[in-house]
Order: C-alpha cells, then sequence, then structure tokens
C-alpha cells in the first residue's frame, strides 16, 4: 500500500469541473464536454464510473440459451419492441440500441454512460438575513397551514407524503414552507412534474418565492444548463438525466398522462432520488394505487377539499347537443353550444373549450372563427406556438381557446370559463373532467364560472366526474 | 405483436385471402402513419430528376422536364447523371422520419421504406432491361432471348441484372463515426447484397441539409473517389446510386462524376425521397 504525501490530499486529484458537471447526474460519455485525459484520470481514482448503456443478459439459466434480453441502463427499458440492432460502424459490430430514450440521445451497447462515485461536492447553503428564504408574503388558510406543517414534518423524518388537495386549493404555496426547511438543511430538491406547460407555469412561481435560490428548470427545449442547483423544477422526462441525486422529490399532478401509463417516468423518478428519499405526491385526483395506500394508511398524506379562497368548486351541467360528431363534419357548430359560446363571448369572459381529438379541434376552430367575432385560437401538444398562444391568452389577447386535454391541469388563467366538447368521448375520463372542470372560478375576485359538459350521449365517467365534485365539495363543508 | 415503428401502436395486418395462407411480412409503419407519406408517381414526375410535377408551379417545367434539371443540363456537370428516381415526396411527414432516422440514430426506421424501395427497384431494373434492349435493336439474339423469358414465364424477368451494380452515396469518415451508421447503405441493403462501398467520401463537408441552395451548388472540389478495389467492377456496369434524399442534386452529381473516370455505361441513381 503505497502512503500518498501529506500535501496531496485526496480532493486535490478529481477535477472539480468535472464534478460539478457530472455530480448526481448519468450522461453520455460523449456528452461529457471534457477531455478523455481527465475523464481517465478521475476514473482511475474511483471518482467517475463508466457503465455500459445497455446491459445485456441470457434470457434463460440455460447454457446452451442463444437469446438476450437487454436493460437500458438510462432509462430502464426491458422491453424487446423497444431494442433494434445495427452494424455499428464505430465498434465495428452489430450494436444493440434503445428506442425508449432516444430523444436524449441514443444509449447503445458500445455507449458507456458516465456517473460521479467520488466524494460529494459541499452542501448548499444560503445566507439569510432572518433565518427565512421564501420571500413568498401571502397567508396561508388554515387548511394549507395545517397540510404545510405535515408536510414539513414528513419532509424532515423522510416519509412520503400524499397532499389530496382540489383544483385550486393552493397546492404550491403549501409546498413552501416545507421546501424552504429543506434547502436551509442542505438538501437538494426537485419538484417534477408530467407535462411541460405545468413546468413553466411553476418555475416563474418558485423563482418569485425563492429569489436568493438557483433553481434550474428543466423540460425538452428549455435551454438551462445550471449544474448543482439545489432546486430543480423539471419534466419527469428529464430526471432520466439524473442518478442518485435528490433527497427529496415532490411529484406535481401524479396522475397526469403520461406518468400514469409509461414505466419509463416512474423509472426516472425513483433512478434520480437517493435510496432513502421521500416522495411528495400531489394530486387532485390521486391515481387508485396512491389512494388506497393512502385510505389503509400505509401511505401519510392529508386531504384540502376547499380552494385556498373558500369557494366551492364549480359544479359541471351537462348540455345536450345532439349528434356532434356529425354536424362538424357537416362543417356546422350544434346551436346548444354556439348560443352559449356566443354569450359568453358578448359578455367578455374568457374560454376553454376542450375538445376530445386533435382531428376535432382542427375543423371546429375555423368553424368558430368563421361565426365568432373574436380572437380564437387552438393549441394542441404538437403546435410549435402552444407556449405563446397559452401566454397571449392568460394576458387577455385571445378571448377563446380551443384545446386538447393538454392543458386539462395546472393552467391558471383568472376568470376562465369552460366547455367541454363532445363530454362524451371516451377521451375523457373521470380524471380529466374533473381536472377541466377545476380550471373555472379559481380566482379569488371571481370565483364563480360556469363548466359545462356539451353531450350527445352520457357515459359514467361524465357522472362520476359530477358526483366526484360534489363530493369533494360535501368533504370540504358546503351543501 | 408487431408495433408501427413510429407511433407504436399495434399492427393489424388486413386479413385477405392471400393473407391466410402465407402472411404479409410486417410493413414496420401503420395505416395511419403511412397515410402521412405521400409517393411520386411514375407517370407524372420530371424524367430527370424525378420530382413529383404534380406539386410545381407549372411555370417551372418546360416540356415534360422541371427547370432545375435544365439548368443541370446547361451546366458543366450536363450528362453526368443519367437520370434520378424517387420513392416519396420530401413532405412534414418523411421529414419528420428522416429526423428521426438520421439525425436521432433510429436505425430500425429503415424497416418501413423495404418494401416501396424494393418496388421501385424492381421498376427500375424493368426499366432500364427494356432501354438496352431498345438499344440494341431487333436482332436475332434478342428474338430468342425475349422468347425465353416467356418460356420462364416471368420467373426470370426479375432475375438479378448482373448488370446493374448498387452503389450507396458515402459519409465522410468523420460523420459515420459520428452517426455509426450509413444512411444509404441501410437502405442500399434492401436491393441485394451486391451494395458496393465503391465511393469514399475524403473532406468533411458542413452537412447539406444544413446549407442553402447557393451554397451547396458552389462545392468547388469534389468530396469523393472511387474506392480502388471498385475501379474495375465498375467498368462497363450500369451503376445505381443510392441516396436518402434529392434535394438540388448535387451530391448525387458529384458522385457521379467520381465514377466517370472507371468508365461505366450509365450513372442513375435511387433515392427514398425528394424535396
Amino acid at each position: 500500500m503505497t502512503i500518498l504525501p501529506h500535501d496531496v490530499q485526496p480532493r486535490l486529484l478529481h477535477s472539480e469541473d468535472l464534478q460539478s458537471f457530472l455530480f448526481g447526474r448519468e450522461c453520455l460519455l460523449e456528452e461529457l464536454p471534457f477531455s478523455a485525459e481527465i475523464i481517465e484520470r478521475n476514473r482511475k481514482i474511483g471518482a467517475v464510473s463508466l457503465e455500459p448503456g445497455i446491459e445485456i443478459r441470457p434470457a434463460s439459466a440455460s447454457v446452451f440459451s442463444v437469446k438476450h434480453r437487454f436493460r437500458c441502463r438510462r432509462c430502464g427499458n426491458e422491453h424487446p419492441n423497444f431494442f433494434s440492432a445495427y452494424y455499428c460502424a464505430r465498434c465495428r459490430k452489430t450494436c444493440v440500441y434503445c428506442r425508449r430514450c432516444l430523444s436524449m440521445g441514443v444509449v447503445k451497447s458500445c455507449s458507456l454512460l458516465a456517473t460521479w462515485i467520488g466524494p460529494a461536492p459541499s452542501a448548499p447553503l444560503f445566507k439569510t438575513k432572518n433565518g427565512r428564504l421564501c420571500q413568498w408574503r401571502g397567508t396561508l388558510s388554515d387548511l394549507q397551514r395545517q397540510a404545510a406543517d405535515k408536510l414539513t414534518d414528513a419532509v424532515q423524518h423522510k416519509q412520503s407524503y400524499l397532499v389530496w388537495a382540489v383544483c385550486g386549493a393552493g397546492k404550491t404555496e403549501v409546498l413552501f414552507p416545507a421546501v424552504e426547511k429543506a434547502l436551509l438543511a442542505g438538501l437538494r430538491l426537485a419538484v417534477a412534474t408530467p407535462r411541460t406547460d405545468v413546468v413553466r407555469e411553476l418555475f416563474p412561481r418558485f423563482r418569485k418565492a425563492f429569489p436568493t435560490v438557483p433553481i434550474s428548470a428543466l423540460y425538452a427545449g428549455s435551454s438551462d444548463r445550471t449544474t448543482l442547483a439545489p432546486l430543480v423544477i423539471t419534466t419527469t422526462h428529464q430526471l432520466l438525466r439524473y442518478r442518485g441525486y435528490f433527497d427529496v422529490v415532490i411529484i406535481d399532478e401524479v396522475d397526469a398522462f403520461p406518468f400514469d401509463y409509461d414505466p419509463m417516468l416512474a423509472y426516472a423518478v425513483k433512478k434520480s432520488a437517493k435510496p432513502d428519499t421521500p416522495f411528495i405526491y400531489l394530486s387532485a385526483t390521486p391515481p387508485p394505487a396512491l389512494k388506497k395506500a393512502f385510505l389503509t394508511g400505509r401511505l401519510q398524506g392529508i386531504k384540502i377539499f376547499r380552494r385556498f379562497h373558500g369557494f366551492p368548486l364549480p359544479v359541471p351541467q351537462s348540455r345536450w347537443m345532439g349528434n356532434w360528431r356529425e354536424k362538424v363534419s357537416q362543417g356546422l357548430i350544434p346551436a346548444p353550444f354556439l348560443n352559449w359560446v356566443m354569450e359568453k363571448a358578448a359578455g367578455n369572459r374568457r374560454l376553454f373549450i376542450f375538445v376530445p381529438s386533435i382531428e376535432m379541434l382542427k375543423q371546429l376552430t375555423p368553424l368558430l372563427q368563421e361565426k365568432c367575432q373574436t380572437t380564437i385560437e387552438s393549441v394542441h401538444a404538437e403546435d410549435p406556438g402552444r407556449h405563446e398562444k397559452i401566454m397571449l391568452f392568460r394576458q387577455g389577447v385571445i378571448q377563446i381557446l380551443v384545446t386538447t386535454t393538454i392543458l386539462e391541469r395546472g393552467v391558471t388563467v383568472s376568470g376562465v370559463e369552460a366547455a367541454v366538447f363532445g363530454a362524451d368521448d371516451p377521451v375523457f375520463d373521470e380524471r380529466a373532467l374533473v381536472q377541466i372542470s377545476g380550471r373555472v372560478g379559481r380566482d379569488p375576485a371571481i370565483p364563480g364560472g360556469e363548466i359545462i359538459f356539451f353531450r350527445y350521449g352520457r357515459t359514467l365517467e361524465m357522472v362520476r366526474a359530477k358526483r366526484h365534485i360534489e363530493q369533494m365539495n360535501r368533504e370540504g363543508g358546503f351543501k | 405483436m408487431n408495433r408501427c415503428l413510429l407511433c407504436h401502436e399495434p399492427l393489424v395486418p388486413a386479413l385477405h385471402f392471400r393473407t391466410l395462407w402465407s402472411p404479409d411480412e410486417p410493413s414496420g409503419f401503420c395505416d395511419s402513419c403511412r397515410r402521412g407519406l405521400a409517393k411520386i408517381d411514375r407517370k407524372n414526375c420530371c424524367p430527370v430528376c424525378g420530382r413529383d410535377l404534380s406539386i410545381v408551379d407549372p411555370a417551372f417545367i418546360s416540356r415534360g422536364v422541371c427547370l432545375d434539371c435544365k439548368r443541370w443540363e446547361e451546366s458543366r456537370m450536363s450528362g453526368v447523371l443519367q437520370c434520378n428516381y424517387s420513392v416519396y415526396q420530401y413532405n412534414d411527414q418523411m421529414k419528420k422520419i428522416m429526423t428521426a432516422f438520421k439525425f436521432r440514430g433510429d436505425a430500425v426506421l429503415v424497416q418501413g421504406f423495404k418494401q416501396d424501395l424494393q418496388a421501385a427497384y424492381k421498376q427500375i431494373c424493368r426499366i432500364q432491361h427494356s432501354q438496352s434492349r431498345m438499344a440494341r435493336r431487333s436482332t436475332l439474339h434478342d428474338v430468342i432471348s425475349r422468347l425465353r423469358d416467356v418460356a420462364a414465364f416471368g420467373l426470370r424477368r426479375y432475375k438479378k441484372n448482373e448488370d446493374l451494380i448498387i452503389v450507396p452515396v458515402p459519409l465522410s469518415e468523420e460523420r459515420l463515426l459520428e452517426r455509426c451508421y450509413n444512411q444509404s447503405l441501410l437502405l442500399a441493403q434492401f436491393l441485394g447484397d451486391t451494395a458496393a462501398e465503391a465511393l469514399i467520401r475524403k473532406v468533411n463537408e458542413p452537412k447539406q441539409s444544413k446549407k442553402r441552395r447557393h451554397e451547396r451548388l458552389e462545392l468547388k472540389e469534389n468530396p469523393f473517389q472511387i474506392a480502388e478495389p471498385f475501379r474495375k467492377q465498375l467498368a462497363g456496369r450500369h451503376v445505381l446510386l443510392i441516396d436518402d434524399v434529392y434535394t438540388t442534386g448535387a451530391t448525387l452529381r458529384l458522385a457521379a462524376q467520381a465514377l466517370q473516370p472507371a468508365g461505366p455505361k450509365s450513372i442513375a441513381s435511387l433515392t427514398l425521397a425528394h424535396g
């Protein structure tokens, strides 16, 4: 065994730039902006580990087995449909690659994933004047206060927690005390959500509340490259780039598509956290598994069934409008729907109109634009001008926004009213309808507002959604 | 279960009397993804570059040939490339697939083009075959060979064209190491095992797809050269260059120009898309 001379301390051996870039993250070797020499030196002293991107093992225990199973180390994909192979010109043999996380750069059997396994950088510490980091000066309602205290306790004891709160209960503000406490303790937090729009909505609110804390906002197409930020607001997809970084993970809108649908995202969340990290779930309509865990006491949590401004949730009404599919395909707008829109447009109300599919959106929008003399725009997931239009709608430049279910949650626009066009379409399940209803009446100044399900038939999901909202209002203390 | 390579929806093969006995090979893309692709009609395209003339302004067509091709024929590259065939228009859907296929590294997407590409190749073989027969006029030998063809009742109609050699347009060494595969070679491999990598790209010029038209056209030095072992094979044979997209035709003409010294009978090209 060789003994290091006294003046050479171990921490001088590893590259600090590499450490701050790579700590807690998992990157393809070719993505690292460092020379091969630096990486190799750090690997030798055991500060960086390089692992093959695709783990290959025999499909069965038999010695004669020739088939293989693959597993992508970055996204956890094991499904054979999501692997493919080609003759790789770099390693001169057939390489398997993962098709599921392709959008973040291809992971192949010959690519290496780098992670930092050396000493951790010093924990982020903040100077405060009066021991406060949070600059948010609003007041929490009693229910919010209670939830915030419980949540802070749970984070301190490293316990997972569910905040089951109606749309507009002020979930984000409930987080602030717990986030502040965790940041002061030098912990690293992620606020993750499946939707890009929600990240873009949350980021400015957090930045305003914590002006002295470096916050990074990550979503596909964001230009944020801050490393080592103690507070990361991100889509669940982007968490794939992390490994064992977070001490607390908060998942907002945990029931939103595609989180409950795509096992990759669950893997991403788990991978990005340390082994004993508590998970905080926020939702108005928790998925069945979480709901059950909460109701049987396996998962701690709290219900907030009253909006922060103390008014009840608007209960959806349903209105018959005939065979809307046929009408629209003939180039007509069903009369009850059109009348309602005209009446609201004349009263200068801003409207959200939810339609079941992009195709329907493309048919209905021009029809409406023809009939109404106001600004009408449409937004769907692949719309390049999506973020701009949402901003214009929020500012009131656009009066009527026709959209698919992508805007069903997380978007707060004051004084808006909503209609679901074709609420009997199978796309609109209970959760979607409850979320859509939750868009209405969020501003304390304008707590009312109509939410109307325009329909042809009636589905169980519509009935359940209405019952759900009435139930929440009852539990919130309204009749 | 087979799934669509693009949207991952399950592929449900159509059930015909024929498919009952021998199921079709999975075609890669589902019907709704395929609908976004626009095939170019061989009967209504520019005979030189294979552009779909139905989407071109009539002002840019003169005597059935598009203006671009006329300009090429007036330039010093005239006659280097006999003609180009393209399978699809380079529309939005095609662009989307190409981005994934070329730049994101999703090599398997090439499977979705297999059937159409092979069909186009067969057609080219047939055209070339009849052209060469016409050139020879009606000799006794030809009459006998036609009789033989009829006797074989189409079995040998698409027989391997010994005269035709398939050459994929190469990538430069650097680009190949970056992307790990040559998309043109993947396409060429569908057309038999005879893909000959007879070209080398010496210089690593900026990507064509990142350049504007006049920048593409003003390449001074030819980046291509013949790979020596193939020089002999090329002499006296028809060459079919394979590339992914025909845009201005500059790349294919430069490649054809580089092959000329080897003395091929003719050089044509087949690309997946045109736009």
